[in-house]
């Protein structure tokens, strides 16, 4: 479908983006509204529901403990995985993840892999041997565009949120102990999209924007204001659109930051709190 | 948080006939109920039935792919279950498993009967179902959220579809079972029906229970199925009100 | 035709109740079931969610459905498509959406078929003179087949509303000249003659 619409609403689109403005009437570097849902599943470890604008994304994070992988016996391992569910969109397909999908997760993966955002030696339970296994899954529940940041964010945000068990070795077994503590996360990194129209930049595409955009990009900043991940999805920019690129999606970078920070305020003391009644449960 | 207290509990009931998170014998959990949460369907449901968080969408109905999926006279129905990697206590897997290829099966059976589905032939009509966090009895809360996602898609339907378990739980009848019930339970018997009709769309066993016992487990999944139908109705009347 | 007593009527929905599907609206001595109603042992039924309409006159009770189905199509609906195949006397259109009575983008794409007959008032030789693969075109619902749905392109309103130029891809301007439409590239310069071209081709906005 989205390849036979573009040509009838494109100039439309490009045309009210010559002057600024934006079919959702917002500005060109404005996002739309972020909503974030932290301990939104209890059955996870860690998790967090991201609403922007129209875009629903559901992040879980689960923990177990497995072998590292034989290159990096002194770091635990790190795996995402996007599942763009037939629910979300009517472009979506059952079956294994397709090369959106695959792109998607990576694309999260990178940017909280390069930030060093969760420090991986401190996931060892025995080198070579034992260490956690973190699992980033991403659930696309509705598509309105811009899946890269919402997906981010809610994988930073689930991540912030996780706790896990304290584990130990003795006798040459893992034991567990029902003390929970927090990953140990040393970075926020935030990802911006960028859609190209003609000669101007926006942040934040929608579905609508993302389907006659000329090109797309994706920055991701961690909080000592560094990059560290871009990602171009399609089409071309020139080198002054990207330097442009790169100083919009700082600035807006740390407004996200500060969301996810707002968000995560306080969520330590509900989840003891959770953690205490689910224990009951069982 | 799978690795501590995997072992059976030593009751599912304790002496003053509370249940482990107690609830009384004959209690339903709390049911949430929204209609029309997602953008991109035709029709959606949100439903939170005790820690069980299910989303529902109909897309249709619609051009039917691969082509020769059309049936002549009548809509096919498609259903799919699937459960997401981090709602159960262990990770899933992602993608279809048995269970789940099963459970689309039963679910697409329990709605067929409610549909007008002879009014669009060779067009098929999708009910995706999207298990975001189970807790024991998601087949019966994704039935109930289906059917009023498909209301909410504008389908024409002969009735809503209300669905419920019952169970025997320490040698008792219990109404909703939660997931360590359905797992060191004696019994489950999930039932759906259309209550205007009280006629049965789906029923399921698994376990051990006499006659008796099964009759009265229906007798109050009937009487439980009437209280999810006015969850339901409320539901649409909330949305759809002025 | 048997009245009804006060007390049985209002065990029934009144007139502009909101009602579910599977919700009982009235007997069927009283009233006959007209659109998204249904009768089932001697009762009327609402099969849909929506509020109760009475024809008094027709004896026949109906549902106005709050939230219809945007991706059923009835005759005399306007829509609009891209056309995917062409052959002698017959094209093929992908719709996407409709633009009467409602303005609606589809979420899927149907199919539909336009006979060479039914593409203009005048004797048209060829379907390839006409339309060209890709060409947006609006069109009306005139019936359904077990293939999709038949369109037709007769009238000053319908038929191309977009094209792209076949030698650069640039999209065709409409020029007027005279009597005569022609489509123009000015990438190009190329000119399309013959094309069945709507009236307001190149201003037509699917949805806003």
């Amino acid at each position: 479908m989205s390849e036979v619409v573009p040509p009838l609403q494109k100039n439309y689109i490009a045309n009210l983006v010559k002057k600024g403005k934006r079919i959702d009437s917002r500005k060109l570097d404005e996002y739309r509204e972020i909503k974030i849902t932290p301990s939104f599943i209890g059955n996870a470890e860690g998790s967090a529901l991201v609403e922007l604008g129209g875009t629903k994304v559901l992040v879980g994070i689960k923990l177990e403990i497995g072998e590292p992988f034989k290159d990096t016996p002194d770091k635990g391992v790190l795996i995402t995985n996007a599942e763009l569910v037939p629910l979300a969109s009517p472009e979506f397909e059952p079956g294994p993840p397709d090369e959106n999908a695959i792109e998607l997760a990576r694309v999260v993966d990178r940017g909280i892999r390069e930030s060093e955002a969760l420090n991986l030696e401190k996931m060892v339970i025995k080198e070579g041997e034992h260490v956690w296994l973190t699992f980033i899954d991403i659930h696309i529940l509705d598509h309105d565009g811009n899946l890269f940041d919402a997906s981010t964010i809610g994988a930073v945000t689930a991540l912030l949120t996780a706790k896990k068990p304290k584990a130990y070795m003795e006798n040459g077994e893992v034991k567990i102990v029902d003390e929970w503590e927090p990953l140990p996360m040393e970075w926020i990194p935030a990802s911006v999209t960028i859609g190209r129209i003609n000669e101007k930049l926006m942040v934040d595409p929608n579905f609508e924007e993302e389907n006659v955009l000329d090109a797309k990009i994706c920055i991701v900043f961690d909080d000592g204001n560094k990059i560290c991940a871009i990602q171009k999805v399609f089409g071309v920019l020139s080198i002054e659109q990207m330097k442009e690129a790169v100083k919009l999606s700082e600035k807006k970078s740390s407004e996200i930051r500060q969301m996810i920070m707002e968000a995560v305020k306080g969520e330590v003391e509900k989840h003891e709190k959770r953690k205490g009644k689910k224990q009951k449960n069982r | 948080m799978s690795y501590l207290l995997k072992e059976k509990p030593k009751k599912l009931i304790n002496e003053n006939g509370l249940r482990l998170d107690g609830r009384k014998r004959l209690e339903l959990r709390p049911i949430k109920l929204k209609v029309g949460t997602l953008k991109n369907a035709n029709g959606s449901a949100y439903i939170e039935w005790g820690r069980n968080k299910i989303i529902v969408a109909v897309y249709g109905p619609r051009e039917i792919h691969p082509k020769h999926m059309a049936l002549p006279t009548e809509a096919r129905l498609r259903c799919r279950y699937s459960m997401a990697a981090f709602s159960t206590p262990e990770r899933k897997r992602p993608g279809p498993d048995r269970r789940s290829i099963e459970l689309s099966k039963v679910i697409k059976e329990a709605l067929k009967p409610a549909l007008f589905l002879e009014r669009f032939p060779k067009t098929a009509i999708d009910v995706f179902i999207e298990v975001l966090e189970s807790e024991g009895g998601t087949r019966v809360a994704s039935i109930t959220a289906a059917s009023i996602a498909l209301a909410d898609a504008g389908i024409p339907m002969r009735d809503l579809v209300a669905a419920c378990a019952a169970g025997k739980v320490d040698g008792q009848i219990v109404l909703d079972l939660n997931s360590a019930e359905d797992m060191y339970g004696e019994a489950d018997l999930p039932i759906a029906m259309m209550p205007r009709k009280k006629e049965i769309t789906l029923i399921q066993m698994d376990g051990k229970m006499s006659i008796d016992e099964f009759n009265e487990s229906l007798k109050i999944c009937i009487d439980a199925c009437d209280k999810i139908y006015e969850v339901q109705r409320k539901a649409l009347i909330e949305k759809f009100k002025v | 035709m048997k009245k009804l007593k006060g007390d049985e009527m209002s065990k029934y929905p009144k007139i502009g109740e909101l009602v579910v599907p599977g919700q009982k609206i009235s007997s069927i001595e009283a009233f006959s079931p007209g659109k998204n109603a249904y009768r089932e042992n001697g009762y009327v039924y609402s099969a849909t969610v929506g509020n109760v309409l009475k024809d008094m006159k027709k004896r026949v009770i109906w549902v106005y459905p709050r939230k219809e189905n945007p991706n059923l199509t009835a005759t005399g609906d306007i829509v609009i498509g891209q056309v995917v195949d062409i052959k002698e006397k017959t094209a093929r259109v992908k719709i996407i959406g409709k633009i009467k009575p409602k303005r609606v983008l589809f979420k899927n794409t149907f199919t539909g078929e336009i006979y060479i007959a039914n593409t203009s008032k005048e004797y048209v030789e060829s379907m390839i003179q006409i339309f060209g693969v890709g060409d947006m075109i609006k069109c009306k619902v005139v019936g359904s087949t077990s293939y999709g749905l038949i369109l037709e392109t007769k009238g000053e309103n319908l038929g191309v509303v977009y094209s792209k130029c076949t030698n650069c891809g640039a999209s065709l301007k409409l020029k007027v000249k005279g009597k005569e439409k022609i489509l123009y590239c000015y990438g190009c310069h190329k000119t399309f003659r013959g094309k069945k071209i709507a009236s307001d081709y190149g201003r037509t906005v699917l949805f806003k």
